[in-house]
């Protein structure tokens, strides 16, 4: 049965809900506390260097450029959000309702490259065009002229839609399958034509989800660093970046990353405020929708489609990255180095995977068993540090750190808990959806069983929630083992990783050791995210 | 022996606010040892906030709560759930979900004595040969009576049993519920329901406690209740009834349908329950059948009565009437309220 | 469940302390030597190592070079001496900039930049010490700081390399002021944070005064530049013909043909006098709170000793001691186009160049 939900603010129900257990210990405080406040400096003192440098002295940066700035990054982040919404939603209706065959291979194929950082997609798409490229060679092979390089906006809106987009994808499937087919048979029967029910019953109640998605992709192209600067395209990030590399002094780099910091901020916002007005709340449908059945033209089109979108995104970069492997190595080019980064990328990863988990469990008990306005407060703490750019977080850490932990600059543990701080609420995520699958009755059966609070949670709490914390760790070790621009500016000295590696030798071009690099990238990623997606998809 | 030792769960006075909702307000009970209690009352009324109280999922705001003599809370005191000794089913029965039956028996018993309490709880309840299944792997009934088991094996001083039977169908609800009862009863424990089903309220209990916006509006026996509710609220709750009104003089008042003996003067109310009106054919009767439900095992018929009150009756199968035939009522027995 | 949290904490554990010990990127052989190494010839050694620092504290080298470049020669220095080097890589700039944000903690012994310009930066700021005087006499004084702060280790021109299928010798800028005509819209290339373009600015600075230099690079960045992040991609995408030409140093190109040998590109040499056809030094330095001078200095040696510059030789760049010779198929250092300016000097316009690229829109 689907209902809509009463907007926010209106009192749903006159039972005191059992699901709350009123203040929490002092003890899940202090541990959630420990694990948000050392995340938020960093932006606090960001934020501060704004304000300080005031909106007359912009940082030293004329104000034209900050102008053009703002437009070159506002076009990119709305064209790419509106390329994947479309895309995504496409792939995911194409592999969840019509009759193609093979529709769960589709649907796995076209998530698969999320191990493709769009950064290793960028440079793929270097490496196929130009007068070096692949595709270029094989053209010219045929007798066909070659491609020109592609750089600049087109090429950046490209990579970013088609790295991206799986992440849409991702969340409208399950919204898909949650369609109820009674909604949309209760407006064709009142007489709403297929393309206005397609807009005012489907596309709302798949309005949720496509909010969410959306907001995860321009806050990725936000952040985006590699990308841009690989691809030569004018944007917030890659002027922090030459701003930092550039100047003497840190200020514009750190004014740049303020001001792209309140952006974010006010992305997160309007989309809190644009789910809010009505939700829609179903529940398994009662009836499974019929299949659209495809035939002729549009059958063909569909895995054409399909077939497009999974070789552009992942069959051409794999292909391009092992023929400059291959190219290079045939060449005599040297590639020692990639063990010991892949070592070091993994174990990185799994470092920071690891204490995310642990210290996401007092916060999940905190948010969710003790739900109150305080909590939901620390929960949004929480996310803001999530959807800041990446550089602009590294650039904080690093100053912060150079000015009052003079110990920690340049170690390995800057470096966790930067990304502790930036990728604490994916896991967080994971691990609420989890506990709230528990229920409060089963601990509080625990506990009418003579068994204490910790006794409880380690009996039966963290057992059930096992299987959602693993999925969170596996999301934070795929997102750390792709992170680049945070870990370029906060690594120890010598202290490659796989990104870093991809990044300097694809800066000068050293493509084979960048090539190698990004397919031992890939290669390590795909496990976590099997394991993911693995999980969600087929549930 | 003093009352006081005899009263396995003692509310005083307790009071419970959520935001702007109070859920209970001036709350009293006495249970006691080795009765079955029912708090009975529609939703909202505060009888699962009650019950979470006594457990100590929840601290009461104001009053006092005793178990077995012991005070468990008060403006003072907290005693948490897991030092309280009072066992609870939940309504979704909140079984372990990675653990078989025998350790989901065992959880809140002692090592050394584990093995022998989950043998011979799970024989009390009747699962004996099912100790390794998994709960998903059992039916509605067999995962209510594993958390029964639970709840038993520790042997608390107190059961306390949420809405225990709403999830399962109309069909087995009538026989778990005596089964249940019978389990108890044998076990000897206290046990305190919630339910807002009257008729398991009636059939199951030694006592009723009748709830109504956080309070207590009777408690009796379920007999007492039935026949003697203190007010027209609680009449109508506990089942069918149709009312009257009448002035009450000397002793009696007069209704449409006859005469009654009353104590109350000046306005009253007259309650006649369904089973006590007798309707016979008779042609010259002033009673019409305006309405029949015919139920298999017995039927219900609607009468209009000369003066255009409708009154309903409850009688067996037969005799076989049809609306517009002329009958006669009489009433058997009747109770009487002041009117407001 | 057990299980995993042990595996788990084990991880973290593990990652927490294995990251540092794993920073090396050269090759660690032998052990700590304290005697005195025999001097590579041209050099004299008046000093022994410093022993008072502990002998297995790496010493840290902020390197402006690219990782290929230095790897060798600092494998080499490691072999002879025994002393690890931890090299951090990155942009000059960008070291220049993490060096001023560090101060006194900075952990680098040693800083070798792509540029005058930005190593002069860090002399103005007193950052560096001042070097032995074996080590300034290696160097002719032109390429070497006047206060003796930092020495020039390789010499480099500024050039622009141009597709010769693209461009015709005459169709090349004869200046570098044309750069900014309408004639190369969109068809040059430029690296604006790269160290040697940032220096090539402090140049036209020096010689041509504040408002001409706002004028060309405001012009060029009106004119369609492609931006690189580095030279090398610059060269590259000439050599591919994906690009006429762009702003270089001379070494880039040549390197280039000896990898893949015979390439439709050339190097363009500007006039006398023209900023565009500055030479400048790549120039290292000892920063002055390093706590091993001795080793820090050593090192410096290494990198001008005789075979150190063979190597630098090799990559085509001008080695700056004595006798060494030039790259193959290179005028010598001396024959090349003048722009007469004082390196040192750059180190005052370095401020103003990089506020002035900024403000023009290049950066």
């Amino acid at each position: 049965m689907t209902t809509i939900a009463p907007p926010r603010g209106t009192r749903e129900s006159r039972k005191p809900s059992p699901a709350k257990r009123g203040r929490a210990p002092f003890a899940l405080w202090a541990l959630g506390l420990l694990a948000v406040v050392p995340a938020t400096t960093p932006i606090i003192y960001l934020l501060w260097t704004v304000l300080r440098a005031g909106v007359t002295d912009t940082g030293g940066i004329p104000p034209a450029r900050l102008a053009s700035l703002f437009a070159s990054t506002a076009v990119l982040v709305a064209a790419v959000t509106l390329t994947t919404a479309v895309l995504g939603t496409a792939t995911a209706w194409l592999t969840t309702r019509t009759d193609l065959a093979g529709r769960r291979v589709w649907s796995t194929l076209v998530t698969v490259p999320l191990v493709i950082p769009s950064y290793v997609g960028a440079l793929a798409m270097l490496g196929t065009s130009g007068n070096s490229g692949l595709v270029t060679e094989a053209l010219r092979a045929i007798g066909l002229p070659g491609l020109p390089v592609f750089t600049g906006f087109w090429a950046t809106w490209g990579a970013l839609s088609l790295w991206n987009f799986s992440y849409v994808h991702l969340l409208a499937v399950p919204a898909i399958r949650r369609m109820d087919p009674a909604l949309e048979e209760a407006a064709r029967g009142l007489g709403s034509s297929r393309w206005r029910t397609l807009r005012t019953v489907t596309v709302a109640q798949l309005r949720p989800a496509l909010l969410s998605g959306s907001l995860l992709v321009s806050l990725y192209v936000l952040s985006d660093f590699g990308a841009v600067s690989l691809l030569r395209y004018e944007t917030f990030t890659r002027a922090i970046y030459a701003q930092f590399r550039g100047r003497l002094d840190v200020t514009p780099a750190l004014f740049l990353s303020g001001i792209l910091i309140v952006v974010a901020l006010v992305l997160v916002w309007a989309e809190q405020r644009s789910r809010g007005r009505a939700a829609l709340a179903a529940t398994r449908p009662t009836r499974v929708p019929e299949r659209v059945r495809l035939r002729g033209v549009g059958r063909l089109g569909a895995y054409g489609f399909l077939t497009a979108v999974v070789t552009g995104a992942l069959v051409l970069p794999l292909a391009t990255l092992a023929w400059w492997t291959i190219r290079g190595l045939s060449l005599g080019n040297p590639v020692d180095t990639v063990l010991p980064e892949l070592a070091r990328s993994t174990s990185v990863a799994g470092g920071a995977a690891a204490i995310t988990v642990l210290a996401v469990v007092p916060l999940a008990i905190l948010t969710v068993r003790h739900a109150s306005r305080r909590t939901r407060l620390l929960e949004s703490v929480t996310w803001s540090t999530y959807s800041l750019p990446h550089l602009a977080v590294g650039l904080g850490f690093l100053v912060i750190a150079l000015r009052f932990v003079p110990p920690l600059y340049q170690t390995v543990s800057l470096l966790m808990v930067a990304y502790v701080a930036m990728f604490l609420p994916q896991a967080l995520s994971a691990a609420q959806t989890g506990l709230r699958q528990v229920g409060v009755s089963i601990e509080e059966a625990s506990r009418g069983l003579g068994v204490g609070a910790f006794g409880t949670l380690r009996r039966v709490t963290l057992p059930l929630l096992g299987p959602s914390l693993l999925a969170g760790g596996a999301l934070v070790f795929l997102t750390v083992m792709k992170e680049l621009p945070a870990t370029l500016l906060l690594r120890p000295t010598g202290f490659e990783t796989l990104a870093v590696r991809i990044w300097s030798a694809s800066s000068e071009l050293f493509y084979t050791q960048a090539s190698l690099a990004a397919l031992a990238l890939v290669a390590v990623s795909a496990v976590p995210l099997y394991f993911l997606v693995a999980r969600d998809l087929h549930d | 022996m003093p009352d006081e030792y005899t009263l396995a769960i003692r509310a005083r006075q307790v009071d419970r606010r959520f935001g702007a909702v109070l859920a209970l307000d001036g709350f009293n009970i006495d249970v006691h040892a080795g009765h079955v209690m029912t708090l009975l009352g529609p939703s909202g009324s505060g009888k699962t906030t009650a019950l979470r109280l006594v457990a100590g999922f929840d601290r009461p705001d104001h009053g006092s709560i005793e178990v077995g003599g012991v005070v468990v809370a008060d403006e003072s005191t907290f005693v948490p759930p897991e030092n309280r000794r009072v066992g609870m089913v939940f309504q979704d029965y909140a079984l372990f979900p990675h653990m078989t039956v025998a350790r989901n028996v065992g959880y809140g018993v002692d090592r050394d004595i584990r093995r022998r309490r989950v043998a011979e709880t799970l024989d009390l309840v009747g699962l004996d040969g099912k100790e390794q299944r998994l709960p998903h792997e059992l039916s509605g009934g067999e995962q209510q009576r594993v958390a029964l088991a639970r709840a038993l094996a520790p042997e608390p001083s107190v059961i306390l049993l949420d809405e225990p039977f709403s999830n399962l169908d109309a069909a087995l609800r009538t026989r778990v519920r005596t089964e249940v009862a019978d389990i108890l009863r044998t076990a000897g424990t206290t046990a305190v329901f919630v339910t807002h089903d009257q008729e398991e309220a009636l059939s199951t209990s030694d006592f009723v406690a009748v709830m109504r916006a956080g309070q207590v509006v009777q408690a009796a026996r379920p007999t007492d209740l039935y026949h003697d509710p203190v007010d027209e609220w609680v009449a109508s709750f506990l089942g069918d009834a149709d009312f009257f009104g009448g002035e009450a003089a000397s002793g009696k008042v007069a209704t449409p349908v006859g005469e009654f003996p009353t104590n109350l003067k000046g306005s009253v109310r007259v309650m006649i329950r369904p089973e006590s009106v007798v309707v016979s054919p008779n042609e010259t009767g002033t009673a019409v059948v305006r309405q029949r439900q015919f139920f298999g095992h017995d039927q219900l018929v609607t009468v209009a009565l000369k003066e255009g009150q409708e009154i309903r009756a409850r009688l067996g199968p037969t005799p076989y009437l049809e609306p517009g035939d002329p009958v006669s009522v009489s009433v058997r027995r009747a109770t009487t309220f002041p009117a407001r | 469940m057990r299980r995993i949290i042990a595996i788990l904490s084990a991880v973290a554990l593990l990652a927490a302390c294995g990251g540092e010990d794993t920073a090396d990127t050269t090759t660690t052989t032998a052990s700590v030597e304290t005697t005195t190494t025999s001097p590579p010839s041209g050099t004299t050694t008046t000093e022994t190592p410093d022993t008072t620092a502990n002998p297995s504290d790496p010493l840290v080298l902020y390197s402006g070079r690219n990782e290929n470049f230095v790897q060798p020669v600092i494998e080499a220095f490691t072999a002879e001496t025994g002393i690890e080097v931890d090299v951090r890589y990155a942009g000059t700039g960008e070291l220049a900039t993490t060096i001023l944000a560090e101060g006194e903690d900075t952990p680098a012994d040693v800083f070798w930049a792509q540029d005058p310009a930005f190593i002069g930066g860090i002399a103005k700021e007193g950052l560096l010490g001042e070097l032995p005087t074996d080590i300034l006499e290696l160097v002719d004084d032109r390429y070497r700081d006047s206060d003796g702060r930092w020495v020039g280790i390789t010499g480099r021109s500024r050039v622009f390399v141009y597709n010769t299928d693209l461009l015709s010798p005459d169709e090349t800028p004869a200046t570098v002021w044309d750069l900014a005509e309408p004639e190369w819209q969109g068809r040059f290339g430029v690296a604006p944070t790269n160290g040697s373009f940032v220096a090539f600015v402090t140049g036209m600075l020096l010689a041509e005064g504040e408002d001409r230099t706002r004028e060309w690079l405001e012009g060029i960045a009106a004119n369609d530049p492609v931006i690189f992040e580095g030279n090398g991609p610059i060269v590259d995408a000439t050599v591919a013909g994906d690009l006429p030409g762009g702003l270089v140093n001379h070494y880039y190109l040549l390197q280039r043909v000896a990898e893949l040998g015979d390439v439709p590109a050339e190097n363009h040499y500007f006039a006398d006098g023209d900023p565009g056809s500055m030479v400048m030094a790549a120039g290292a330095g000892i920063l002055i709170t390093s706590d091993q001078p001795g080793a820090a200095a050593d090192l410096i040696r290494h990198l001008l000793s005789a075979e150190s510059q063979e190597h630098f030789l090799g990559l085509f760049e001008y080695p700056l001691i004595e006798g060494a010779g030039s790259p193959e198929g290179q005028p010598p250092l001396e024959e090349l186009p003048v722009f007469d300016i004082s390196l040192t000097d750059t180190a005052d316009t370095l401020e103003p160049a990089l506020s002035l690229i900024s403000e023009s829109g290049l950066n």
